[in-house]
């Protein structure tokens, strides 16, 4: 969505404070800014009208203590202690995860998988580079850029990398076993008498990195559990889904 | 604390102080007049010192200290201007219904951290911060109660059905018409219910009127509208 810079979104909403045919004007000015001019002139509407003059709540009386009103003033100022001791307003994701980041910006997994509208399954592959970058839809991406505060190319570069294992997975072996090599190797295996390190140095050059397969996203959706038909429908709709 | 704490943020023979830090805006004079007082301050006492000051004073105080690292400083400035913003912040979402007052609470708090990475932002386009404080504050509560409340609700909005068949207007173009043409009653009532998915209890509750009262706002203004969408066809 275009937005309208701050200064011109003041004005429009002096002006439309004293006449609500500005609406009409603006949208005839501003065509790209449709959809952001509506989204304001309803939102002061329906939550009581603008406050367009500088200085107008100057002397707004502060809250009593222990009120509502200051209760809510002590937790956004909570919020914002702690976004200033994690660094959450950085705008890269590199060195972080999409769930680190938005769980920096006090957002549970929970939350922006409901926010996304894609369940949790698919948002931890996405996490987890999982999916195949090529079928994740571009809204999508958008999306979870806005929701992390973080550009869309920055979730780009992100999902573009290689996929990571859980960080609870990370005792698992740099292959997968099977058991016939492992029959095999006990037959070839000489008395016990002495230890065989050829063996071991045959499986180091052997051993290779352990490569995950990515889903599309498309399957990722029929697989996932925790979503509605509807939410489904709706991504796999999208163009690149 | 270290020797930054105790040097004053602002030089107030700095003539830069009357300019916004990109040069795109001119002070108001007695923000001007603010940041020279400030300028006599030790950094640690700022936010003492200037909880009467404007909060557009405040802001570029609080970019100044977090610009010198002084974080803690700028958070304490930042609980100073959150003190200031709290009544109207509740009023702005008390005006709408919430399911509970958890999900009030998650958007409140997520208006805390866009409000966070404004005020401690150098970008050119929150420079007007420092300008016209409430008018930014209010684009951003606009934002966030749009992104909030508009991602709940999928409204079937009476667009080709009612407003004029094949020819009905695009979802955009009737809150257009509604805002324009209806009486303001009609209007937040349609708006309410066909934009943001209030019940009609909701809205009567909101405007103080009876449920009836505001089953005839909807179908005035239905008629109304109706009447539009007819004449606006080719």
């Amino acid at each position: 969505m275009n937005r309208l810079p701050d200064e011109m979104a003041a004005e429009f909403l002096a002006e439309f404070e004293r006449n609500p045919q500005a609406l009409r004007l603006y949208l005839q000015r501003y065509p790209t800014f449709r959809s952001d001019l509506i989204g304001m002139a309803v939102y002061s509407s329906v939550t009581g009208g603008v406050t367009s003059k500088a200085g107008e709540l100057a002397d707004e009386e502060l809250p009593e203590p222990h009120s509502d009103e200051y209760q809510l003033a002590k937790r956004m100022a909570d919020r914002m202690r702690r976004l200033a001791t994690s660094g959450a307003s950085s705008a890269q994701l590199e060195g972080s995860s999409i769930l680190g980041v938005a769980r920096a910006l006090g957002l549970p997994s929970r939350k922006l998988a409901q926010h996304l509208r894609i369940g949790l399954t698919v948002l931890t592959k996405l996490d987890r580079r999982l999916l195949d970058p090529t079928t994740i839809p571009d809204r999508l991406v958008t999306q979870l850029a806005d929701a992390l505060r973080v550009s869309v190319e920055a979730v780009r570069t992100y999902l573009n990398l290689e996929p990571t294992l859980s960080p609870r997975a990370a005792y698992r072996a740099a292959r997968a076993p099977s058991l016939e090599s492992a029959m095999e190797r006990a037959a070839l295996m000489p008395s016990i008498s002495e230890p065989d390190l050829s063996y071991a140095s045959e499986v180091r050059e052997e051993a290779k990195p352990y490569t995950m397969a990515q889903q599309t996203f498309s399957e990722a959706l029929s697989s996932a559990p925790d979503m509605t038909d509807e939410d489904k429908a709706v991504w796999l709709a999208e163009g690149n889904a | 604390m270290n020797g930054l704490h105790d040097e004053p943020l602002f030089n107030a023979d700095d003539r830069s102080l009357e300019l916004t830090p990109i040069r795109h805006h001119r002070r108001e004079a007695h923000v001007v007049e603010e940041l020279k007082r400030l300028a006599s301050a030790p950094a640690r006492s700022v936010s003492r010192v200037a909880r009467d000051c404007a909060p557009e004073t405040l802001v570029m105080a609080l970019r100044a200290a977090f610009r010198r690292g002084l974080e803690d400083v700028a958070c304490d400035i930042a609980e100073v201007l959150s003190m200031r913003i709290a009544r109207h912040v509740r009023r702005k979402t008390s005006a709408l219904p919430w399911r509970d007052s958890e999900e009030r609470d998650d958007v409140e708090d997520e208006l805390a951290v866009i409000l966070w990475q404004c005020w401690t932002s150098l970008d050119e386009s929150d420079e007007f911060w420092e300008i016209r404080f409430w008018n930014c504050l209010d684009r951003r509560l606009y934002d966030v109660l749009r992104r909030n409340r508009g991602r709940k609700r999928d409204i079937e909005v009476p667009v080709h059905g009612d407003l004029g068949g094949e020819h009905g207007l695009s979802t955009d173009d009737w809150v257009h018409v509604a805002m324009d043409a209806l009486p303001r009653e009609q209007r937040l009532a349609i708006i309410m219910k066909f934009f943001e998915g209030w019940t009609e209890q909701e809205i009567a509750a909101k405007l103080r009127v009876s449920e009836r009262t505001v089953r005839n706002y909807i179908h005035r203004g239905l008629e109304r509208l109706r009447a539009i969408g007819m004449e606006a066809e080719p």
